[in-house]
């Protein structure tokens, strides 16, 4: 679907869950559609590709592998390799293979903590140190799985801008439910206004508005995903490492950085760091916003 | 990477200085990146807060032909803040200048009239509508509003404002409650609000139908027992006015607004007022005619009889309110219309309409029409009779009277940046009263001139 507001086109479409939107600066309506159609078609693709619930998605096939080898495509290496560098710079802290732990964690505001015994069992089923990664192919012990949905959003707002910076004159932004990119900076003035939802926020009037010249932003938290128990709120920010929420994950963590997925990484890294998110991104030193 | 080294020496110095695992985690995370995304290079980091204050202002010249003209400005400073709430100051001063009907009719002999303190007074040529010259006003208004967000869906608006000028003040404190449905398509919203005014014009409140004093009397007590008389007399337990006289309104407002699409969203209200204290115009008067002959009723010192004008002391009003916006391809149609409804007997229509077209290079022209239609107030009169008694209450202000008004106008505006814009409007009001029908027969009929005001409003604005 593709509307005009203002001078800008604004094509919607769903993807990966969720609302997904590509503002297009100027032009034609047959331009307009052709760059929500590269889009669209590439949010898809990747969709496709890395989800893990899409039978024969590489990672529905990594994960039924059953203790065996899969050899993966370029792509899927580069996403793995990057993984790895995730996990080891956050000393473990972000694994790629810690999705399991939803069998014991459902974060709906009530005060059902999993049982203990129920989590230390998950526990053994993590730990990325321990999966066999070559560089081409990889094999998980049975009982294993991964999951890319901690990057696989923000590498498609990238490649989406991407695609549409090499092969659409016009600048757009690509917005995958508030993690964003430019395709390129407008021609002309202060860059992209975006209204970011304040997850906190009320209506409308509590967006919070930011100009985007070039580069992405990324959000990581969602405040409505909860436990609370005996005054204790539970954040559904999880440390693999003990299987139990990050002790003073902040709400939300809104970071921008040259690209989406640096965006995203430095928000999730930041709520791993819990209380002291703040400092971490500090000296990071890149414009944040972080939602207690 | 190179970038960084051209673009944000600051992290530069911290990465050669090598504070550890953290300081780093940045600059390593970037070349993963560039390596994950392969050819895309890592853009320059350029984003940034929006100026964290935004500022709406404006200039506006109204100008009724022969009578009252104003000139304010306006200044609205808007702030959001970090919880997602934000701040909100308004701030205006205005000068008016000018001559306003005074309520008596139009005389075939000159007319004096004074100041309730009976300290100036003006006289208005024979024939021509009486109009107080006095009006020379400096008035001063602020408010302030704290958003705050209650949760997720809800806001809370609190505000409190305040204004002051020579002969009135008022301070009011106002609570506004919204909340959004599922989904986001449906807002509701829940708003009270409650002001005192007080007014205390120089040489006192003139009390209801109290004579007006000749010049140079001050306040006298006497000829109003007097004028008492004349009229066969409402029973009264006299006295001269009051220093200072206060009143209090009420408000609740209860709506809906719905996003039917992309491109349309409909608004209903309904809304309460009650106000209750002195709710004259303590510069109204009314001319009293001798029966029979409709000629002015002579009084003290040579000038006719005028009496302060009298209404009642509560005023409850019911309004509903229904706009509707629609997005037509680049132009905006914004569509509204009002019903208000009192038991002062003035029910009113108003039907208001804009159109937003968007020109070439960021310039839109804004067409504007509006019409509203009021009945009068049920104690409207033109003047008073002397001897059949005097009437609970009485106006001959021409703003209770019945009349219909044109707006036309437009406005236009230049977008500089996405968030600066310069505006002028320029609007014509044109309103007609109707005339009502002499009081008895042999008495003057209305003169439908009364109501009819011709003004211009020019506006400047720069929002930034």
């Amino acid at each position: 679907m593709i509307r005009r507001e203002g001078e800008l086109w604004v094509g919607s479409f769903r993807a990966m869950a969720g609302p997904c939107e590509v503002l297009i600066q100027g032009g034609e309506r047959t331009h307009a559609e052709r760059s929500l159609a590269i889009a669209a078609h590439e949010a898809r693709r990747v969709e496709r590709k890395f989800s893990r619930y899409r039978r024969g998605s590489v990672v529905d096939r990594i994960n039924r592998a059953g203790g065996k080898a899969v050899e993966v495509d370029e792509e899927c290496a580069r996403l793995l390799d990057f993984a790895t560098v995730l996990y080891e710079m956050s000393e473990g802290r972000f694994d790629i293979s810690s999705g399991v732990l939803r069998a014991a964690w459902r974060f709906d505001g009530s005060d059902r903590l999993p049982d203990p015994a129920d989590v230390k069992r998950l526990r053994r089923r993590i730990g990325w140190d321990r999966a066999r990664w070559d560089g081409r192919r990889l094999r998980l012990d049975p009982g294993m799985e991964i999951d890319l949905g901690g990057i696989g959003k923000e590498y498609a707002v990238d490649r989406c801008a991407h695609l549409l910076a090499t092969q659409v004159e016009a600048a757009c932004l690509v917005n995958f439910g508030g993690d964003l990119a430019t395709s390129r900076s407008r021609d002309e003035d202060g860059g992209w206004r975006v209204g970011i939802e304040n997850p906190e926020g009320g209506n409308s009037r509590a967006k919070m508005m930011i100009a985007l010249s070039s580069g992405g932003l990324a959000t990581s938290g969602d405040a409505r995903r909860f436990l609370l128990k005996d005054g204790v709120r539970y954040s559904h920010i999880l440390d693999p490492r003990s299987g139990w929420p990050v002790r003073g994950a902040p709400r939300s963590v809104s970071v921008v950085a040259e690209s989406c997925v640096q965006a995203g990484m430095l928000a999730t890294l930041a709520m791993l760091e819990g209380e002291s998110a703040e400092s971490f991104l500090g000296e990071q030193q890149v414009q944040h916003w972080i939602l207690r | 990477m190179q970038l960084d080294q051209q673009q944000r020496p600051h992290q530069q110095q911290e990465l050669d200085s090598g504070t550890g695992r953290r300081g780093r985690l940045a600059a390593s995370l970037l070349a993963a990146t560039c390596t994950l995304l392969g050819s895309v290079p890592g853009p320059a980091l350029a984003a940034e807060e929006s100026k964290s204050w935004e500022f709406d202002t404006a200039v506006l010249y109204y100008s009724e032909k022969d009578r009252v003209s104003d000139g304010s400005a306006h200044v609205l400073a808007q702030r959001a803040l970090k919880d997602g709430g934000l701040l909100r100051f308004k701030a205006t001063v205005d000068a008016l200048s000018g001559a306003s009907p005074n309520g008596a009719l139009p005389g075939l002999d000159a007319q004096t009239f004074t100041s309730p303190s009976g300290n100036d007074s003006y006289t208005t040529p024979a024939g021509e509508i009486p109009l107080d010259p006095t009006f020379h006003d400096t008035r001063l208004a602020l408010s302030a509003n704290w958003v705050r967000p209650l949760g997720r869906m809800m806001d809370l608006d609190l505000g409190a404002s305040f204004s002051s000028e020579f002969d009135y003040t008022h301070a009011g404190l106002s609570a506004a409650l919204t909340r959004d449905l599922k989904g986001r398509n449906t807002t509701l919203s829940a708003a009270f609000a409650f002001s005192a005014d007080s007014v205390n014009p120089q040489g006192g409140v003139p009390r209801p139908f109290s004579l007006m004093p000749p010049p140079g009397e001050g306040e006298g007590e006497g000829e109003e027992e007097e004028a008492l008389l004349f009229l066969g007399g409402k029973d009264d337990d006299g006295g001269g006015g009051s220093g200072s006289e206060s009143k209090t309104v009420v408000d609740a407002l209860f709506g809906v607004t719905h996003v039917f699409g992309p491109s349309s969203i409909g608004q209903l209200n309904y809304s309460f007022s009650r106000s209750s204290g002195y709710l004259n115009d303590p510069y109204k008067i009314l001319s009293v005619l001798e029966p029979g002959s409709g000629a002015p009723l002579p009084g003290p010192e040579g000038i006719s009889t005028y009496l302060y004008e009298s209404r009642p002391d509560t005023r409850t009003r019911h309004s509903l309110f229904t706009a509707y916006k629609q997005q037509l391809g680049r132009d905006i149609l914004d569509l509204s219309y009002r019903f208000t409804t009192d038991d002062w007997g003035i029910d009113s229509h108003t039907v208001d309409l804009r159109y937003r077209l968007r020109m070439k290079r960021r310039w839109y022209l804004q067409p504007h029409l509006r019409y509203y239609t009021q009945t009068a107030a049920d104690f409207y009169r033109l003047y008073l009779v002397d001897g059949i008694g005097l009437p609970m209450h009485a106006t001959a202000d021409f703003r209770l009277a019945e009349f219909d008004a044109f707006t036309y106008g437009a406005k236009i505006g230049w977008r500089l940046r996405p968030d600066a814009e310069w505006s002028v409007r320029l609007e014509y009001y044109t309103q007609s009263g109707v005339s009502p029908p002499p009081a008895a027969p042999g008495l003057p009929a209305g003169d439908a001139l009364l109501a009819t005001l011709d003004a211009l409003i020019v506006q400047f604005g720069y929002r930034f």
